[in-house]
């Protein structure tokens, strides 16, 4: 990975935890899928959120190697960067049940396999740095 | 107009969320793109609809567009209801409980 890569890497999962911090602070009234269903302001936050966290999974996508994909495949890079085409181009008529699950259950996945990717990319710096010394 | 085949590999893919109802849209849909109109009794999160649209992209291989019954634009609907093609009905299952499959 090369430095300039990493670096933007980096600042996207900022990004993205700026995001999500804000799904969550924004969301936190909602307790049960109803209050959501009846709620217009805060689907337009959510959607808007997820359409923005998922922008910044596709810029990370550009920048990491298939095998670097695969080895941390429980991120569904592919699904979640059709997710935002979808939403940006709103072709994608979904019923709100489905944000809401997507707020609740695919957010939450991704929040829970985004810090192991973290560290992986965190640790590159390492290598790089060990790559120099060998040249 | 969709071949059995076709219709076989949509229903499957969307089996896991107990459809009520799938149906084939022609209506706005160019030539490198296929529209399903779909209803579920399960609801998949926009994760799940992604996968399901990645798999019919890679078998048929075409843009799939899917659109919930429920969400259709109140402007077109009655358009898109007119030309869609449905070819799975929940409510059209025959008393052995097998799918009947309606081919157009």
């Amino acid at each position: 990975m090369k430095a300039r890569e990493r670096k933007r890497i980096l600042l996207k999962l900022r990004h993205i935890d700026a995001f999500l911090k804000k799904l969550h602070q924004y969301s936190r009234h909602i307790s049960k899928k109803e209050e959501f269903l009846t709620d217009e302001p805060t689907q337009i936050i959510v959607s808007k959120l997820i359409e923005d966290t998922f922008e910044a999974i596709r810029v990370i996508c550009r920048d990491i190697r298939p095998q670097i994909k695969k080895e941390y495949s429980k991120i569904e890079w592919e699904g979640l960067v059709t997710i935002r085409h979808q939403i940006a181009h709103e072709s994608f008529q979904y019923e709100i049940d489905s944000l809401y699950d997507t707020m609740i259950v695919d957010i939450h996945n991704l929040e829970r396999e985004l810090p192991k990717f973290k560290k992986y990319v965190l640790s590159q710096k390492k290598e790089m740095v060990h790559e120099k010394k060998i040249e | 107009m969709l071949s059995q085949k076709q219709q076989d590999i949509v229903i499957e893919a969307m089996k896991p969320f107990k459809p009520t109802k799938i149906a084939f849209s022609p209506f706005d849909a160019d030539e490198n793109e296929m529209e399903f109109l779909y209803d579920f009794k399960k609801t998949p999160s926009l994760l799940d609809l992604a996968r399901i649209m990645l798999f019919l992209e890679e078998q048929f291989g075409q843009k799939i567009n899917l659109v919930s019954f429920n969400r259709i634009h109140p402007f077109i609907k009655e358009d898109i209801l007119k030309e869609a093609q449905i070819f799975f009905d929940e409510s059209k299952r025959t008393e052995t409980n097998s799918i009947e499959i309606t081919t157009h």
